[in-house]
């Protein structure tokens, strides 16, 4: 879970910083264009609101008539939209030189600008009412000779008419055309008239109030429709959408660069999807598939072994393969393992069976259709390949065993999981195909009972020693007794211990049996002063714990194992002979013989028997159960009697069971016997 | 009957140019009553004066429509003010304030006549203390303000808002203007005279005047130009240069002029036409002017309603 959160942790990190990118650039976006927007349409006024002020006064300079309110209304407005500007302070912060032309330069061309409005007004007036006043005289002086009965100079008229032609064409074309000097004559004129004089004189007051104020009128009116101020506020306008321009190519630029980082996380994510998915693919492999030999495993069986319909299980067991690994390490054993693998694989390719490691040393092969081979060929096909061929691994050649078993039936795991236990435990067959009475559930059963009652016998001390006389064939003369370990039932019942060795053996109860049957027998033989023999399994040879029992016996009862004779069973399962020799040695030493059990049985190794120092060989009870009737018999005895006699090898025979057969070992000159032709095995010695 | 409809729509534009000359003055104006309650209390109060001998009212007496009948008004201390006190009403329709328009607005005017060494005398701190004084002026700001602490900026504030609320709306022009009423023969021919002879030129707007600087004796030179704009601007156009007062109430606000020179409104007509407009009026053009100027007195606030 941790390791999950700082795996994610950077990607969740980049996400929110994505986010946070995201939200902070489009606020920032948002206020930049809201700002700007702001400051053109500020602009637009301003420019706009100039403009109406220039209309405003020229049409007060058109009309005779107006309304200066008007003209207020615009300079406030004017004044208004450039406050409105000059307060802004994202435009004062952002456009720091636009907003110092506009607060420096245009501000004060707007400010002069009202200032002259101001002074054009004043004079704006008078120049309107004394143009409309002279307008007015010319019908007035025409009248005036008519009303008053006045000559009018020539001159005079002519001069005041010239002037005031010249007004109006000064007026109209804003260019002077006024006369002075004309006003002047006008003035020296000498008038009679009173009434004419008195129109004189204001008339002469009204072109020289024109005269005079023409010219600040002309410059007042030229440097208020002045087009500088607007220039300005035009470059402002155009540095801006310039400026603007570029600030929006660089926000752009930032949203590409985000959209970069959006994609480029994206991207990231997909691979580290795909990696998760890979990821999952291996270890969705991994549940279905063996690491090693590449094959299916338990799991991958499961799923698939109900999909066909008539299905037949091989199921391959490497034989020994634990000793492989013991002796070769690991490293060769999974090579090994890899090959059969490989080997099985090719072998099988024609049916195309599914292929599964099963177990440790186990494969599966599972033919789809039970018809698609014959079982017997097939499975000696396999067996024979590994069989004549040699498996090579780093120069080393292994030829390999295997058996097989098999089932076509459910559940094929398990019935052929039986067969293979079966045929491994079977010495001619190599393969063998389930059959219902392999079925071991009763076996099972039984082994389960057998192992409470073994257990309750040890605890409760309830193995006991059953003595059987060995006589001599001779005088028929008890010479020794052999003790035979026997389970005492609940009931009291009687019953050989043969049944549950095996379970000893798996229990690891074998030692306890032998401790038992050991300090009872060396106790009773010790006082009664009578020789003995006892049976060792190979599992007692190998079991340090023995020796040290009998080294205690021993201090326990001096010279006793100068009664004792071991009787050592031989079998298949003795491979270890050096351990076998050590311990013959060791009793031997201490006085104790050594006798070989069953001999004649079937495992018989001559060669190493010779090189054990041995003292009695007894002859399995095969043997001689029918040595009376079966002449082969008689011969094998009189092989091994000889071989014995040859090697200062003392005879024991067992399963003596009636006279004829007495006869038959007392003529062949066999030392010792034992049976029930003498006696059964007693609880007690006499 | 191109031209025809040429002729008309140009009419129509003269027409509607010279109706608009002078408009109306609105029956209500937006201000802020609770602002200008407290300025009409401050509007009254002596302890706004220097020595506590006169409020804003000594010198725009309500009874004399907010001007002063005095050619000169009395200040603190007993001292002469420098020019006549014009009226304050519809002041806040006026482009600038005083007559030399050395204030750009109400609060400025207020500021400028509250530290006026005749007029008021006072300062900031001596203002904020006087009105400090006060629990109506405290409990009335705290509730505007939500403050205890009075600024000297709410007290300039709320004497600006009152004056805001001088307006004199429904006069007889006004209403003629709206087609309420009709004029006599007289004020009709006093309004004509009003425009033929050039008046209106510079006394034409919201409040007939009060929207440009003009000069006294544009054609024939005035002399006694005291305290003009000359004063403000030291601009040698300026000399004789007064802001054009309003003509509104004009029958109410005798003496005229800025130095008082003319007692009566004919004077005034008199002086006016034949200074700035070069003309001697017959006794009868100055009646009916007079009759018509008469018109434009309209309804004074009431002091005594809230």
């Amino acid at each position: 879970m941790n390791k999950t959160i700082k795996k994610t942790l950077p990607l969740i990190l980049i996400g929110i910083t994505i986010i946070v990118l995201l939200i902070n650039f489009n606020s920032n976006r948002k206020i930049y264009f809201s700002n700007s927007n702001r400051i053109q349409s500020q602009l637009d006024k301003v420019a706009h609101a100039e403009l109406k002020l220039n209309y405003t006064v020229l049409k007060s300079t058109i009309f005779l008539f107006n309304n200066n309110d008007d003209i207020i209304k615009s300079i406030k407005n004017l004044h208004g939209t450039v406050i409105d500007l000059t307060k802004n302070i994202y435009f004062k912060e952002e456009y720091p030189d636009l907003y110092k032309k506009f607060t420096q330069r245009y501000k004060k061309l707007v400010e002069n600008k009202i200032e002259a409005i101001y002074e054009f007004n004043t004079i704006n007036s008078g120049i309107k009412n004394s143009n409309t006043f002279l307008i007015n005289s010319i019908s007035t002086i025409s009248s005036m000779r008519a009303r008053y009965d006045v000559e009018i100079p020539h001159k005079y008229l002519k001069r005041v008419l010239s002037t005031i032609s010249n007004i109006l064409m000064s007026k109209n074309s804003m260019n002077n055309f006024i006369k002075s000097e004309n006003i002047k004559l006008i003035e020296e004129t000498k008038i009679n008239n009173k009434k004419l004089n008195e129109f004189n004189i204001i008339m002469i007051a009204h072109l020289e109030m024109i005269n005079k104020n023409f010219p600040k009128y002309q410059k007042l009116l030229n440097s208020i429709t002045d087009i500088e101020s607007q220039k300005i506020i035009s470059s402002i306008n155009d540095k801006f959408f310039t400026l603007n321009l570029k600030r929006v190519n660089k926000m752009n630029y930032i949203f590409y660069s985000i959209i970069f980082f959006i994609i480029f996380y994206t991207a990231l994510i997909i691979y580290l999807f795909l990696k998760l998915d890979k990821e999952n693919c291996r270890l969705n492999r991994s549940i279905r598939e063996d690491y090693l030999t590449k094959l299916y495993n338990r799991n991958k069986f499961e799923e698939v072994i109900n999909q066909y319909n008539n299905p037949i299980l091989f199921l391959v067991n490497i034989n020994k393969f634990r000793h492989i690994n013991e002796y070769y390490g690991t490293e060769i054993g999974d090579k090994v393992l890899i090959n059969v693998a490989n080997i099985l694989k090719e072998l099988t390719q024609k049916e195309d069976p599914i292929l599964f490691r099963l177990g440790a040393d186990d494969f599966g092969i599972l033919i789809k259709s039970i018809s698609q081979v014959d079982k017997n060929d097939y499975a000696t096909m396999l067996i024979e390949w590994f069989e004549n061929n040699e498996i090579n691994i780093k120069d080393l050649k292994f030829r390999i065993g295997i058996q097989i078993g098999i089932s076509k039936e459910k559940p094929y795991f398990e019935k052929a999981d039986m067969a293979l236990i079966e045929a491994k435990e079977s010495i001619r067959e190599k393969y063998i195909i389930y059959r219902p009475h392999h079925n071991k559930q009763d076996l099972i059963k039984t082994n389960i009972e057998k192992t409470k009652v073994l257990y309750n016998a040890i605890k409760k001390d309830k193995i006991v020693p059953f003595f059987q006389p060995i006589v001599d064939i001779q005088t028929k003369k008890i010479v020794k007794y052999e003790v035979l370990a026997r389970v005492v039932h609940k009931n009291s019942d009687i019953e050989t211990i043969f049944p549950y060795l095996q379970i000893a053996k798996d229990n690891k109860l074998y030692f306890d049996i032998t401790k038992a049957m050991l300090a009872k027998s060396a106790d009773l033989f010790f006082k009664k002063n009578i020789n003995f023999n006892i049976n060792f399994s190979i599992e007692d040879i190998k079991d340090k714990r023995v020796l040290d029992i009998l080294d205690e016996i021993e201090k326990k009862y001096p010279g006793i194992f100068n009664k004792i004779t071991f009787e050592i069973l031989e079998s298949e399962a003795i491979n270890d002979y050096k351990s076998i020799e050590e311990f013959i040695s060791t009793v031997k030493s201490k006085g104790a013989k050594i006798a070989i059990d069953d001999f004649g049985s079937g495992y018989s190794n001559f060669e190493h028997l010779l090189n054990l120092q041995i003292d009695y060989l007894k002859i399995d009870g095969s043997l001689i159960k029918n040595i009376d009737k079966d002449e082969n018999s008689k011969r094998i005895v009189k092989l091994i009697s000889n071989f014995a006699k040859e090697s200062n090898i003392e005879v024991v025979a067992e399963f003596i069971e009636n006279e004829s057969i007495h006869k038959v070992l007392k003529k062949l000159n066999i030392e010792f016997g034992q049976g029930y032709y003498f006696s059964k095995p007693l609880s007690s010695i006499s | 009957m191109k031209s025809k409809s040429i002729f008309f729509l140009l009419l129509c534009f003269y027409l509607q140019a010279t109706e608009i000359l002078i408009t109306p003055i609105p029956q209500h104006l937006a201000y802020n009553k609770e602002k200008a309650n407290i300025g009409k209390m401050l509007f009254f109060d002596s302890a706004l004066s220097r020595d506590k001998s006169i409020s804003c009212s000594s010198c725009h007496k309500p009874s004399h429509a907010y001007s002063d009948k005095l050619d000169k008004s009395i200040g603190i201390f007993g001292q002469k003010d420098i020019v006549q006190t014009p009226t304050i009403l519809n002041s806040t329709f006026n482009f600038k304030q005083f007559w030399d328009g050395k204030a750009d607005n109400l609060k400025q005017q207020v500021n400028i006549t509250l530290h006026n060494k005749i007029e008021m005398g006072m300062n900031k701190r001596s203002i904020v203390e006087a009105v400090d004084k006060n629990i109506f002026y405290k409990n009335s700001f705290y509730k505007i303000y939500n403050t205890h602490k009075i600024t000297y900026e709410m007290i300039v504030d709320s004497l600006a808002e009152f004056q805001k609320s001088l307006i004199t709306p429904n006069s007889k022009f006004d209403r003629y203007l709206k087609n309420r009423t009709k004029l006599t023969k007289k004020e009709q021919n006093g309004y004509r005279l009003f425009k033929k002879l050039g008046c209106i030129t510079c006394h034409n707007g919201i409040n007939i005047g009060g929207n440009s600087f003009q000069k006294i004796g544009i054609i024939f030179k005035y002399k006694n130009c005291s305290n003009d704009r000359y004063g403000i601007t030291h601009n040698e156009i300026d000399r004789c240069v007064y802001k054009i007062p309003t003509l509104r109430n004009i029958a109410l606000t005798s003496p005229y002029f800025h130095n008082a020179s003319a007692k009566t409104l004919e004077k005034a007509i008199e002086t006016m036409s034949y200074y700035n407009l070069g003309y001697r009026l017959d006794k009868d053009s100055v009646i009916d002017i007079k009759s018509f100027l008469e018109t434009l007195t309209g309804k004074i606030p009431n002091i005594g309603t809230k």
